[in-house]
């Protein structure tokens, strides 16, 4: 079976697996079905960062997230034997965390969502600096749902904050206000500040 | 202005969110409620210039006042903005002659109404319903239809008269009555818009007998254009709600229709919720009790109204101690299951407040996801006249998933009621419309 083949018999598996409600289906992996039609080990494919570190990582569970990467295994530009996907945008650090990411979702999707929102919570606690980061790596890959989350994250850390916490917590140093504009703002609404 | 830059790269000149690339910043802005975004908007210039752009607010129309509503704005100032020519220099926004953002404040600011009585035909000349209160009277497919009511002397009736109106608001109303089976006569019933259709539900006759009948209606045009409206009786099963008046009812999407309260056997006021779910044909429909604690109080009298976004907003009536109340409750409908939060205010803060309380009223959504509520009666037995307009938003948070014991929202902003101006406000038929200003 050529490498298309498997690509697209994964791809009808994953649309017509099941979740679980209330425990009655289980959901059958589609790597372990693959794996039991086929018998092919499951394939890796390698990532390299802008740090020229090398990442190997499981190709079902990139290309899952990853519209980028779903793109370059789809149309054929990477071959398993010899290639790596270099990821010049990313550091070692956040790609780590992005495969970390996507690695969790798709082994846990089957967990409750008090769970997957516990650990996402958990594992957006980085400093803004890094969550900057993420959202470029994110937005590069094409990974719709972290790019939400980050989304999501961002937008609690403004919501319902007065503007200094919010210079604070952004790290906004310079307003670039007018010392008379600043002045004529704090007066005109100052529950905001 | 700014590339994507490279993660991993640490000269930022301060901070990352400045940086990131407008998009996102829009999709994170289209999240946030709008004193967020003002608050945003005096954090640095950056953030200033960028929450200034009329396409960010034109986005912000869509989500809080309605794609319709924004799409039929644009419609009507293109075809009626021929003159423009000679300063359209906008080029993606053709006959664009007013901001987003100016629109989106008008609408929040919006204080008063005026009132348009419609105009009768002479009498002898055409039928017109008589005189009657606690009647239905609803607005679908371009007509108005009016059933039932009690007349003088405490008499029911049982007629239904239609009459188109489509968008033309001036012309004189043309009452036809219409001869078809109808529900037996009624006062108290209530009657809701579901699409096309209108679901009857309940009331009293004057016999003093609370039904629990469920019937639909629906406008029909004939080929000569003259209008038709036709009952039939909807077939619920086994199971249906304790027969009652005087309650409140609303759709809360194209499929389910709610209801709460009223007077039921032997006068005694209820306090139980019920949804009646559609089947797809709209051939049959279930009744299911919703159970949830806490609840509000039994009542009648009080208004119940779907303000969008699965919320729905129950608010007065009179209470088993005949007492008037004045509290608000919202049902929010997205979860699985359906869940009444009271929301509290503080009296205090709020001019003329005193009257707020009230019963016999009518509550209507407006533009921006508001209350309209007018008259109804007080605890002196004063018939009221004014518009007041309960803004749910106003509320600091809404986080529903939060929700746990303390299941109350207390609200701090006074803005939460205002008190609209209105202006020549008799009696009879009258269309109340809102006072917006696009252009100077």
């Amino acid at each position: 079976m050529t490498q298309l083949d498997r690509l697209s018999v994964y791809h009808w598996l994953n649309a017509w697996c099941i979740k679980p409600v209330g425990g009655a289906l289980v959901r059958q992996e589609p790597e372990y079905i693959l794996l039991a039609l086929m018998g092919s080990p499951l394939k890796k494919i390698m990532l390299c960062s802008s740090e020229k570190e090398i990442f190997s990582v499981e190709e079902q569970v990139m290309v899952q997230h990853s519209v980028i990467i779903n793109n370059m295994i789809e149309d054929g530009s990477y071959n398993h034997e010899e290639s790596k996907i270099p990821l010049d945008c990313v550091d070692s650090k956040t790609l780590k965390k992005v495969i970390d990411y996507c690695t969790h979702h798709t082994h846990h999707h089957n967990d409750n969502q008090e769970d997957l929102e516990a650990w996402d919570a958990q594992f957006l606690n980085v400093d803004s600096n890094g969550l900057y980061d993420l959202l470029m790596a994110a937005n590069y890959l094409e990974i719709r749902n972290l790019l939400d989350l980050i989304y999501g994250t961002i937008k609690n850390m403004i919501k319902g904050k007065k503007i200094d916490e919010i210079r604070r917590i952004f790290n906004i140093k310079d307003h670039g206000f007018t010392p008379e504009e600043e002045e004529q703002n704090r007066k005109e609404y100052p529950h905001f500040y | 202005m700014e590339e994507a830059s490279a993660s991993g790269n640490h000269s930022y000149s301060g901070s990352p969110i400045t940086n990131i690339a407008q998009d996102h910043l829009l999709t994170i802005l289209l999240l946030l409620p709008i004193d967020a975004i003002f608050s945003l908007s005096m954090t640095c210039k950056r953030l200033r210039a960028i929450t200034s752009s009329d396409t960010l607010w034109k986005y912000l129309c869509k989500r809080d006042l309605g794609s319709s509503c924004v799409d039929a704005l644009i419609n009507s100032n293109s075809s009626s903005s021929s003159s423009s020519s000679i300063h359209n220099n906008n080029h993606h926004n053709n006959h664009h002659q007013f901001s987003w953002m100016r629109l989106y404040k008008q609408v929040y600011k919006m204080d008063s109404v005026t009132c348009h009585r419609f105009s009768e035909p002479q009498h002898g000349q055409l039928d017109f319903p008589s005189a009657r209160a606690s009647h239905s009277l609803n607005f679908v497919s371009n007509c108005l239809v009016l059933f039932g009511g009690g007349c003088e002397g405490g008499r029911h009736l049982d007629d239904t008269w239609v009459a188109y109106i489509g968008n033309d608001f001036r012309s004189m109303l043309r009452w036809q009555a219409v001869n078809s089976t109808s529900p037996s006569g009624r006062f108290g019933h209530t009657c809701v818009e579901m699409g096309d259709f209108l679901v009857l539900f309940g009331g009293i006759n004057d016999r003093g007998n609370r039904q629990n009948d469920t019937w639909m209606g629906q406008v029909t045009y004939n080929e000569n254009h003259s209008v038709a409206f036709s009952w039939k009786m909807l077939d619920v099963g086994a199971v249906a709600p304790p027969p009652r008046g005087a309650h409140a009812a609303c759709s809360i999407d194209d499929k389910r229709m709610l209801i709460h309260g009223g007077i039921g056997l032997h006068g005694l006021r209820l306090g139980d919720t019920w949804v009646l779910e559609f089947s797809d044909s709209r051939c049959f429909g279930t009744w299911h009790q919703i159970v949830a604690q806490p609840s509000p109080a039994p009542r009648s009298g009080h208004t119940l109204t779907c303000i969008g976004q699965s919320r729905t907003i129950l608010f007065g009536g009179r209470g088993l101690g005949y007492e008037v109340l004045g509290d608000v409750w919202m049902l929010d409908t997205c979860q699985g299951y359906l869940k009444w939060v009271p929301i509290l205010y503080d009296l205090q803060g709020i001019p003329h407040s005193v009257s707020l309380p009230r019963v016999g009223h009518t509550a209507t959504m407006v533009l921006g996801g508001r209350l309209l509520i007018y008259g109804g009666e007080d605890s002196y037995r004063h018939r009221k006249n004014d518009f007041w307009v309960l803004d749910v938003s106003a509320i600091p948070c809404t986080s529903m998933q939060h929700s746990t014991m303390s299941s109350s929202k207390r609200v701090k902003d006074k803005n939460m009621w205002k008190r609209w101006k209105s202006s020549r406000f008799d009696r009879e038929l009258f269309l109340v419309e809102l006072v917006l200003q696009l252009r100077d």
